[in-house]
């Protein structure tokens, strides 16, 4: 029997919920959780000393204009011209190798460009199962990080989700989104963990009771479904297991950068704080082992992004398609193509200034970095002589410091050299009728 | 169905053979053979070479020059065809069904002119398809129809593409439907499950010999009756459903939703069934948004919850009743026994943490996570042979989200308990009750801006030097247009397609009226929106609404390409492909000496641009008095604008006209633009692609809308009361659908042990914490005495923070422990009783 005495009164309870902003940044300077529960401990996969460390694609859209984007071949080197395309580059230039005559073969135009240029065409029964080249190399890596992969991007949909705004794939037919809002990225890498070591339990613990429940609901619903969408069901369950592998808390030292708060991300006109911001919480998640693969995706093709910020007025579709007899057109398509190399420049300077960690040398001399597109000439449709850009050494794997002609080679076997630098082994990517092995030049 | 039956066939007089051929040989090599004309006499045609099949088409009637006549007649038929066409939409078809009764099925060839060839190959693969268009690369080079032989030599050439096959597939079903590893430069222009690929499909399959329409005949009028309904369905809750349901569910603004990743987005519309998937990024901010829902929710408890617990027991029985409850309206049905013992499970893993509120907290934050939340079911229990009938439960949740966007309301979760949504009379009643009220405006909205294809209004840049004047006051106040607009006209005037068409007045407010030099609204309301006259302006209906002019134009410039073919693939539902590779596509650059008209006829009269472009280019050229933010203009650079212009290429609305005034008359007027709309409502209420298999619901709902007039609201209240929303055909359950799932168990922590010291081993320490506020917290302390002597306890305990309150017992420190020990007047507790006490701290 229990025995009670008047209790007095205690003040109102008041619990104070952690406001959305607050929760947002106050999970503050990570630090090693000590509580690390251990079924969701994973040790990163020992990397060999062959093949990069990373893997990171930054794309840009709507092709280009040859004959402003070439380098100059002279006395056995090359150099970017005064008021090219890649003018910003030049300092960079011995880390970079400028790929030209890759060809999409069997491919022409805007969306087909857009879907084909990480995929190869791959169809279930090839090489990649129809994956983005990323994505096959996450899963070939297995490395059981926080992020398998993260994937980043700018204002990429205002118009949905499609074959035009999606680059990344996990099936043929089925996109990856990436996500365009900083300050949920922000929250995603650093905002899982709490202020102590017994709160992060705390939280771990309550959400894998969740995704517990959730998980058994969802395979007990599946038994009722028929085949299309048991197989969506399938697509939410793993899409749960990856998101519980992203609460783990981060490990090594991570320092945040500053949280992009009360920036509108959807705005037009902070295209490019967008962009940085993206940029540094891309190169702090694979400086702190969150993940090894990473993208950075700048609008869609067909973008109509006005670079406003330029004192242009014409979006970014519509100049591309500014024929050779339109000066203005084509000086402002350069303008835009020049900031976006001055971008790039900035994601290899930040890789070149980052020490690699636990390893010798910059992070960018042991990684792959692949600046993609998904046309050649923006003006003709055609997927022919699409740009690309290799930067970084990735662990010695590739020669940087040259321009190459690849005299319209497939762009699977582009990708088939991406996957080599990572240090896997396969033959083919996509599709491999149009192109086995890797890209000769780059031996 | 109606279209296999053409009429076509009964006026074309003409016949292949039909089925003559044996089993080997087709016929004798070069050898005539006789066939059949329809007026009963023989006609004659020509076996190949190779005896593989016939060379031409049955000559009736004539000798030698059977060729030419062949090609007159087709040519005839080409100009006929499209009226049949159209007769077959509009219903009236009676008679040619009465005359091919005996006849009940189509040549290949026909099948070919009538069902692929004009309704398909002409608007979306002849413009590029051709000798002198940018697909010669392809194997598929179309002849134009005009020439002699070029309809037969068109059969023949897609018969080849179609027994052309990848990887055990045909090319025509792979290239057109953008599913071939390649892609095609054209886009997916026939997507799968549509009408169009399923006679992209049957012509394969009757080409390849796999179909012989002579021996199945096609449905009869009443299996089509038969299929009133579609498949079952998983319906992921969409961004803007998300937000609505949280804010009915909770009672807090949501705008969680917004936030996450976008939809697929088919035909314009963010809620087709089989395209919204939940990603891990998806996944992860359904996550977030479900941890920070259910910590604003749960302290504000009173309308969730009536019960109160201050005893453990109370607890365990408030938190089965909160779940039932919360859950009901969560799950949107009740909850069934073994489901609430899961999330009980939930919430004893949370109250395990911490205190009860955590455990509803963590009940919640599951809650919104669980598919049962997030997706609509439209599944259903099956009756047997493929018929599934839809709970009440699911039926009420169809019409919420379809009326309203959101969750259902106490009065329809009534109607579904008590039955009343089973019968057809109830059913209509709700029905008819959410068209009523005012929650149906947001949905129309959120229709509106995608049918209408300006969801991208809020991000039409403008430039500031020529268009100055466009504020984000001006942008605000014609999205406002566009909603009030649709709301009035559709639910308080007519209610008539054709009135959004014709409307001679808008509702605006005085910013948007003096922008566009409209008298000011009258009796405005509190929003400042009134009704604002027309009249004598050039200003009609839904062509000339601020949002759809602005979002359809350039940054400086309006764009008759863009408003072109905004009709012609959102006003008469026919998709256009993209701009083909290999041509240099500049789009004119600004010229102060010529009028937009004069800067893109010089780009699109020339091919292979034409050929495309003038399906929809002469549309947007008669919208030409209307700028980029939609202001009227009477002159462009000072030069006068040609607002002359025609729709070309239509089953039934080719017509010139002069103006914007008269191309909503022509549109209004169009029973394409009327069947294009009910599809278009067709695909936004059920989520669904065009499919043949509902081909019946969408014909009676097409017949619905006709007969009254065009009546929005009718054919708003046909989709919510029709057949597909109580039953479904789909496969039968699949073997093992009804065992049960091995049961949940959730690892609930014991509470620390705490580092607690007793003075006897036979007593047993609880510490429950009940209070917790910022910056302190309550509990109360149970010392039992498991023995069978009285024990005169004293206990260590650490403490998080000071004490500042206790009662029932004293304490001293004790290191970094507190002693406490009962008062003097009770030191003991008697053998197997338990004795309380209690103490408050400040963290």
């Amino acid at each position: 029997m229990v025995r009670r005495a008047h209790r007095p009164k205690s003040p109102a309870p008041r619990r104070t919920r952690i406001g959305r902003r607050e929760f947002l940044i106050g999970g503050g300077a990570a630090l090693l959780s000590a509580g690390i529960l251990n079924r969701l401990e994973r040790e990163a996969l020992a990397q060999e000393s062959t093949g990069a460390k990373r893997l990171i694609l930054f794309f840009t859209p709507n092709g280009t204009i040859h004959q402003h984007w070439r380098p100059t071949v002279e006395g056995g080197t090359f150099f970017f011209p005064a008021g090219s395309i890649m003018e910003s580059l030049a300092p960079l230039k011995d880390e970079l190798i400028i790929l030209d005559g890759i060809d999409f073969h069997g491919v022409a135009n805007h969306e087909p460009g857009m879907v084909a240029m990480l995929t190869g065409g791959g169809t279930l029964n090839t090489v990649g199962a129809g994956q983005s080249v990323d994505q096959y190399i996450v899963q070939e890596l297995d490395a059981g990080l926080k992020f398998p992969s993260l994937d980043l991007s700018v204002q990429t949909s205002a118009w949905g989700a499609s074959t035009q705004t999606r680059m990344l794939y996990s099936e043929p037919g089925k996109h990856i989104p990436p996500d365009d809002d900083p300050l949920n990225v922000y929250t995603r890498m650093f905002g899982s963990l709490g202020g102590s070591a017994g709160d992060v339990d705390q939280f771990l613990l309550r959400r894998q009771g969740v995704l517990d429940l959730v998980s058994w609901e969802l395979k007990d619903l599946q038994k009722k479904l028929g085949a299309e969408d048991k197989a969506r069901l399938e697509q939410h369950l793993e899409a749960l297991q990856t998101v519980e592998k992203s609460l783990q808390p981060p490990k090594g030292t991570c320092e945040p950068p500053e949280p992009t708060v009360g920036l509108p991300h959807l705005h037009n006109d902070n295209f490019p704080e967008v962009l940085k911001a993206q940029t540094d919480l891309m190169v702090v998640a694979l400086a702190c082992g969150m993940t090894h693969v990473a993208s950075l995706q700048c609008s869609h093709t067909l973008s109509p992004n006005i670079f406003t910020w330029l004192g242009q007025n014409e979006g970014h579709h519509s100049l591309s398609h500014s024929g050779d007899a339109n000066l203005n057109g084509v000086a402002d398509f350069v303008e835009t193509e020049r900031w976006f190399s001055e971008q790039f420049a900035y994601l290899i300077n930040r890789l070149k200034d980052t020490p690699e960690p636990d390893g010798e040398g910059s992070m960018l001399a042991n990684s792959a970095v692949l600046w993609c597109q998904e046309l050649g000439d923006g003006r003709m449709h055609t997927c022919t002589d699409v740009p690309f850009v290799i930067a970084g050494q990735a662990n010695g794997f590739f020669q940087t410091g040259q321009y190459l002609n690849c005299g319209g080679a497939a762009h699977q076997k582009l990708l088939v050299s991406m996957c080599h630098a990572m240090g896997l082994d396969n033959t083919t990517f996509g599709n491999p009728a149009y192109g086995e092995g890797p890209l000769e030049v780059l031996a | 169905m109606k279209r296999f039956l053409g009429t076509l066939f009964v006026l074309m007089g003409m016949m292949l053979g039909c089925g003559e051929a044996a089993d080997g040989d087709a016929c004798a090599p070069n050898s005539t053979v006789e066939c059949l004309c329809l007026d009963g006499v023989s006609g004659h045609q020509e076996c190949n070479a190779q005896g593989t099949g016939l060379v031409d088409l049955c000559s009736c009637g004539e000798g030698e020059d059977g060729g030419e006549e062949t090609d007159a007649e087709e040519t005839g038929e080409e100009e006929t065809g499209e009226e049949e066409t159209g007769e077959e939409e509009t219903g009236e078809e009676e008679t040619g069904e009465e005359e091919t009764g005996a006849e009940a099925c189509l040549e290949d060839y026909d099948f070919f002119v009538a069902e692929v060839w004009e309704p398909i190959l002409v608007i979306q693969c002849a413009g590029c398809h051709n000798a002198a268009g940018t697909a010669t690369q392809s194997q598929m080079i179309f002849e134009p129809p005009d020439t002699p032989g070029a309809m037969s030599a068109n059969f023949e050439t897609l018969t080849a593409v179609a027994l052309t096959e990848f990887e055990g597939t045909s090319l025509l079903l792979l290239k057109p439907t953008g599913l071939h590893p390649d892609g095609h430069t054209g886009g997916k222009l026939v997507p799968p499950g549509t009408l169009h690929h399923a006679r992209l499909e049957e012509f394969v399959a009757r080409v390849s010999g796999a179909l012989d329409p002579c021996a199945d005949p096609p449905p009869t009028e009443e299996e089509c009756t038969g299929t009133l309904a579609g498949k079952r369905l998983l319906r992921r809750l969409t961004r803007f459903e998300y937000d609505n349901t949280i804010a009915d569910l909770i009672g807090i603004d949501s705008s969680w939703g917004a936030s996450f990743t976008p939809e697929d987005v088919v035909h314009g519309f963010d809620n087709h069934a089989h395209s919204n998937p939940v990603s891990a990024l998806f996944a992860d901010q359904a996550r977030k948004a479900a941890e920070e829902i259910a910590a604003l929710a749960i302290p504000q408890l009173n309308p969730l919850t009536n019960c109160f617990p201050t005893t453990k027991e109370e607890e365990v029985a408030c938190s089965e009743e909160f779940i039932a409850t919360f859950g009901r309206r969560a799950f949107r049905r009740p909850l069934e026994a073994e489901e609430i013992t899961r999330y009980v499970q939930l919430y004893e893993l949370g109250r395990a943490l911490d205190i009860h509120t955590t455990g509803l907290e963590l009940v919640v934050t599951g809650m919104l996570q669980s598919p049962h939340f997030l997706y609509r079911m439209e599944l259903g229990a099956h009756q047997g042979e493929g018929l599934w009938h839809l709970s009440p439960y699911e039926i009420a949740s169809q019409l919420s989200y379809f009326l309203w966007g959101t969750m259902p309301d106490e009065e329809l979760f009534a109607a579904a308990e008590n039955g009343t949504l089973e019968t057809a009379e109830g059913l209509s009643f709700e029905a008819q009750r959410l068209l009523n009220a005012p929650r149906r405006d947001a949905m129309l909205a959120h229709f509106a801006a995608q049918w209408l294809d300006v969801t991208g209004l809020s991000y039409a840049t403008k430039d500031p030097e020529t268009h100055p004047e466009f504020t984000e006051e001006i942008r605000e106040a014609l999205r406002v247009e566009l909603e009030e607009f649709m709301a009035r006209v559709v639910f308080e005037k007519s209610g008539n397609l054709t009135e959004l068409f014709l409307s001679e007045t808008t509702f605006t407010n005085d910013t948007m009226a003096a922008f566009y030099d409209l008298p000011a609204p009258s009796d405005v309301d509190s929003a400042g929106i009134g009704e604002v006259s027309l009249a004598g302006s050039p200003r009609r209906g839904l062509l000339t609404l601020g949002a759809v002019l602005t979002t359809h134009a350039f940054a400086n410039g309006s764009s008759p390409i863009h408003r072109g073919l905004m009709v012609r693939e959102q006003l008469l539902c026919q998709e256009l492909p993209p701009p083909p590779p290999g041509i240099v596509a500049n789009p004119p650059a600004m010229d102060p000496e010529l009028t937009t008209r004069e800067r893109f006829t010089t780009h699109a009269s020339v091919e292979p641009c034409f050929s495309c472009h003038k399906l929809f280019d002469p549309i947007g050229f008669g919208m030409e008095h209307f700028d980029a933010v939609g202001r009227y203009r009477e002159t462009e650079n000072g030069l006068p604008i040609d607002a002359t212009g025609e729709i070309l290429n239509s089953p039934n609305t080719n017509e010139t006209f002069d103006g914007v005034l008269e191309l909503a008359e022509v549109l209004a007027a169009s029973p394409d633009i009327h069947a294009c709309h009910v599809k278009q409502w067709f695909r936004y209420g059920l989520g669904v692609e065009d499919d043949p298999s509902m081909d019946c619901l969408v014909n009676s709902l097409e017949d619905a809308f006709v007969e009254s007039g065009t009546h929005v609201p009718t054919l708003l209240k046909a989709l919510a009361t029709s057949p597909h929303v109580r039953v479904r055909y789909d496969s039968p359950p699949e073997e093992g659908w009804d065992t049960p799932s091995p049961p949940l168990e959730i690892e609930i922590p014991s509470p620390p042990d705490g580092g607690i010291e007793v003075n006897d081993e036979n007593l047993v320490v609880e510490l429950v914490k009940v209070s917790e506020w910022e910056n302190g917290y309550c509990s109360d302390v149970t010392v039992s005495n498991m023995g069978d002597y009285p024990i005169v306890w004293i206990i260590q305990l650490p403490i998080l923070g000071t004490i500042d309150n206790l009662w029932n017992a004293t304490m001293t420190p004790a290191g970094e422990k507190i002693q406490f020990e009962g008062p003097t007047w009770q030191p003991e507790v008697a053998a197997g009783d338990s004795y309380g006490f209690g103490f408050c701290a400040n963290l």
